[in-house]
Formats: C-alpha cells, structure tokens, sequence
C-alpha cells in the first residue's frame, strides 16, 4: 500500500556516475540548475536537453525509473502549461470563453515545462546515482568552509542522515497502525468529511509516540558509543577526487565557457 | 464455517525492481472452533497469510472466504468480517492512542456501532479476559502503564469485539517470560471456552506444541508442512527446509529414543512426556526382574 511510493531512491548500478564523487555531482547539478534559469533561448536549451540525455543514458537506470519521478509533478507541470498558454501577450490564437491563447504564452509555456523537466530530471539523476548517505557527506564537505560564520555544518548533515534513514521506518509503521485500526473497524474511506477526519488521531498519535520513542532510544544508542558531536570525528570512507572527477569539471568548465559565450554572441 | 484460502498469490511492490512474491498458491481451510498455529521463518510469509484472513491485504491472485463472504466483496459485508474476524497485530501497543484504556478499548465497538451499554460491557468483559482490573484501570492512561499492561490494554481492544476468529501475530514477542505465560494461558482460555477459532504465528515451537491442533508450516510463500504438531516436529528434514529448530521437549525426547529408554516420543506436553518415560521405566524394570 504506502510501500509503493517512490521517494528520492538509490539504484544501485556500474556507471560513471554511481562512481563520481558526490561533492562534484552536487556541484554539476548546481551549475546546471543555474543554467536552466539563466538560458532562454531554443538554441541553448537544446544543448542542456542534450546533456541530461546523454546523463540518463550512460546513468544505466531505466528511463522507466525517471519518468516514474516525474508522475507526482505532471499535474503541476500541466497546470503551468495551460496557465502560461492563457495568460501570454501578443498575436491571439484561439479562444476558450474569456481565455485566449496566444503564440508568445504556448512558447512560455513549453519553456516552462521544459524547464520543470529538466530540472526534476537532472535532480533525479544525483539521488537515484548517490546513496542517501553518501549525499548527506557530501553535503556536510560542501557546508564545512562555512562553519566559522556559523553554519552548523555537521549538525544540519547529522539531521539529514538520520530523517533519511527513518523516511521508510515510519511509511512502514504508518503502514501497520493503518492496518491494525483498519482491523478494529476504522473506516477511512467511507462517511462524511468530518468521520474520515476523525480517523486520523488513532494513526497520527501512535505515529507520534513511536518516532519520539525511537529518536529516545537513538540518542541514547548513540551516546552509549560516545557520539559528541564533529569535534575530532573522523570518516572511515575518506573523499577523495579521481581522474574521473577531474575530468568531469574540465568538461564541466569548458562547457560552461561555451554556454556562457553562446549568450554573449546573442544564441 | 470456517474461513478458506483459495489458491492465494500476493505479490508486493509489483511492477517494480523491488517486486517479490510473498505467497504463491497457498490453498488451506481453518474450521471454525480449532487452534491452529502459523510457523515459518522470518520471510516466509507468514505475516502476509494472516492479513488476508480479514481483508487486510487483498490477494494478487485467489480469494479468501470468511464463513462463506467473500473478504474482497463489498464494502458492508467487509466492515462485517472485521467484526468477525479480530486482528491482533505484532506489538499491538505501538497502536494505542486514546486518553484512557476505557476509550482505546471501546474505539473497536464504537467502530461497529454499540450502544454505550453495549460498549461498557464489552470493555469490562475484555478487561476481566485480559487480566485487568475495570475500576482500577479503566481511566489511566494506557501511556502510564507498563509494556506488558500496554499489550494487554491492546489484546483488550481486539477482544471487545467478541470476534469468532481471533488472529495473534506473535503475541509474546518482547515480553517477560511471566506475562508471556500468562498471555499464552489467557489465549487457550479464549480457545478452550468453546466460541473462539485461535490462528497464532509464531516463531516460538514450544507454545506451539503446547497449545496448538494443528500447525501449518511455511516456507518461501508455499505451504510445506500441515497437521498436528507433535507430529509435524519430528520430521527433522521439514524443519530444517523451513529453518525451524524441534521443540525442546521433542529434541529431548528424541534423545531419550536414541538412548533407548523409550521407544514412543509423539507428545504434546511435559507432562505427556513424563508419563511415556514412566511407562517406558516400568515396563523396563519389569522385564529387568
């Protein structure tokens, strides 16, 4: 039942990227993401369209896997479509009642879609590519030069770590209380608003209980192994950039060099 | 009456790489007024089996009959069956969640649409089974109470809906061994009393021998094993496919055979097993004369 959601998950597989250091996909996937706000002509899309496809394609996951991650955002996605179809200035097209749709609001429109594609896409490729884990490391790596302003770098990794590491946990015990409320003839799916309503304490407050038992108990778990914090913690898995890596950003770089001239020369 | 599983397929997660089949053609029939136990090692599927007894879980393929309705049928003889068939989930404590043990108790029967009479009969009839004081319990919270109590608080909630199919799934799992005794006696007792059908899984062959007609054995989805227990036990070859150690009793028994003081080793109880050897003494010392 709840089992069958898909969140953010790790397949594990022999590609490029599964072997990239986390710190430069994270990186990539930063640059890209600018890139998909900053671009705004045909030409320049075409060229990032380009890149995440050939991502997917050497990624060795199913593109079933990828389409599956957009399934929650095509309503959205959708929704943004028809609005910017209907709300564009310039010649008018035709008309549904009050609404026009105009030559200048499809082609917003279809940028925007894009747009939202690319960036659900290239966002899946990075969590289906990296281990939860791993992610959150490199996440705490990226964050470390920070920690002298302030930024509790470890901390904020530690608290990732931890939500990701529960996030199945508790779909599978929300799971159980469902069924063990549903066995005492609470019925969620019958009756007015305010009945189903009323379903939701008998799950929502065991649910409760059982995550504040279970961080209880991971603290002290955590204690009894003498967890204090980043201070002198060191990481069995050490990162390290490989060839790999290097060349990655060169690539990265040139083609940031080339994207960047493109939209000086006016593409 | 008596609920029938019908070539029952389950498969979870489908269409995905995490698909796996839990239950593959499992066919059997637990007649109404017997005790019989589900055994199996962790993954074997057990646990699936149970939920579709009372619609839970709905079968890929197959159906399941409750004295003859359909658990997949509509939705009024649905919410019937649920009354019918109790559910007692693995740590049922994890799902209590009102103020007082009273109104957890009472949130099944209210469920079903009792009268405030009706309810406060059931809960005090649920309480006494379980072992709790009415007066003294009835408005605690059920937070403030110990695990044992809590689980008992939980059992109560199955039992106040005076089900004729009662399902434990792994009834004792963490408690102390005193009121793991005192549960297990209480499930006989519900048993033993005559209008209660028993269906427990569990991964402990000793209650099984003890208590159980008859055990049905799984293995990877399949059903390997079905009949009475002291005799499904001794056959050393089905248990180890199904990752399953003899009862206690029987290993000591079966020792005893091979040691050559007794020649018949199918028990159920200890104290079964102490009147063969007795027996088995006497007749020995008789024929030392």
């Amino acid at each position: 039942m709840l089992n069958d959601i898909m969140l953010g998950q790790y397949f594990p597989a022999f590609s490029i990227w599964h072997r990239m250091d986390a710190r430069v996909k994270l990186f990539l996937l930063l640059l890209y993401i600018i890139f998909i706000f900053v671009c705004h002509t045909g030409f320049s899309y075409a060229i990032l369209t380009v890149l995440v496809l050939i991502a997917i394609f050497t990624s060795k996951i199913p593109c079933s896997m990828y389409f599956k991650s957009l399934k929650p955002m095509l309503l959205i996605i959708a929704f943004t479509f028809i609005i910017h179809v209907f709300s564009g200035e310039g010649t008018p097209l035709f008309k549904i009642g009050v609404f026009t749709a105009t030559k200048d609001g499809i082609e917003m429109g279809i940028f925007i879609t894009l747009r939202l594609v690319l960036l659900m896409v290239s966002a899946s490729i990075l969590t289906f590519t990296t281990s939860p884990l791993v992610l959150t490391d490199a996440l705490e790596a990226i964050l470390r030069p920070l920690k002298r302003f302030g930024v509790p770098a470890h901390e904020l990794s530690m608290m990732m770590t931890i939500a990701l590491r529960f996030i199945p946990t508790l779909i599978d015990e929300t799971d159980k209380i469902i069924k063990a409320q549903k066995s005492r003839g609470a019925d969620f799916s019958s009756g007015s608003i305010v009945k189903r309503v009323s379903f939701v304490m008998p799950i929502l407050i065991p649910l409760f209980i059982n995550a504040f038992r279970r961080a209880d108990e991971l603290a002290i778990a955590m204690e009894a192994r003498c967890y204090r914090g980043d201070e002198g913690r060191t990481h069995m898995k050490q990162m390290k950039l490989a060839r790999l890596d290097y060349q990655t950003l060169g690539i990265a770089i040139f083609l940031t060099i080339v994207l960047v001239v493109l939209a000086w020369k006016g593409y | 009456m008596s609920i029938k599983v019908k070539d029952v397929t389950y498969t979870y997660m489908k269409k995905t790489p995490y698909e796996k089949t839990a239950l593959k053609n499992v066919s059997l029939e637990i007649k109404e007024g017997s005790f019989v136990a589900i055994a199996g090692h962790t993954g074997s599927g057990k646990s699936t089996l149970m939920q579709h007894l009372n619609g839970i879980l709905q079968p890929t393929q197959g159906s399941v009959f409750v004295d003859d309705i359909n658990v997949n049928g509509n939705k009024k003889e649905k919410a019937m069956l649920r009354g019918r068939v109790g559910m007692v989930f693995q740590y049922p404590e994890h799902q209590l969640f009102e103020e007082t043990v009273y109104k957890d108790i009472a949130f099944g029967p209210k469920n079903f649409g009792f009268s405030e009479e009706q309810i406060k009969e059931r809960v005090q009839m649920a309480m006494d089974f379980v072992g709790l004081d009415y007066e003294r319990y009835k408005d605690a919270s059920p937070f403030s109470l110990s695990g044992g109590q809590m689980r008992r608080v939980a059992i109560a909630g199955t039992i106040a809906l005076k089900p004729h199919y009662v399902i434990f799934d792994e009834p004792t799992a963490g408690l102390d061994p005193r009121s793991k005794r005192e549960l297990l006696i209480n499930i006989k007792r519900l048993h033993d009393k005559g209008d209660c059908t028993v269906v427990m899984v569990s991964h402990n062959m000793d209650d099984i021998l003890q208590l159980s007609q008859r055990v049905i054995v799984l293995s990877e989805g399949k059903i390997i094993a079905d009949g009475k227990p002291s005799q499904v036990f001794l056959q050393q070859e089905t248990l180890s496919r199904a990752g399953l150690d003899m009862p206690h009793l029987l290993s000591f028994m079966n020792r005893a055979r091979e040691l050559k003081v007794v020649s018949q080793i199918e028990c159920s109880t200890v104290k079964e097993a102490s009147l063969a050897i007795y027996e088995a003494w006497k007749r020995g010392g008789k024929n030392a004369q």
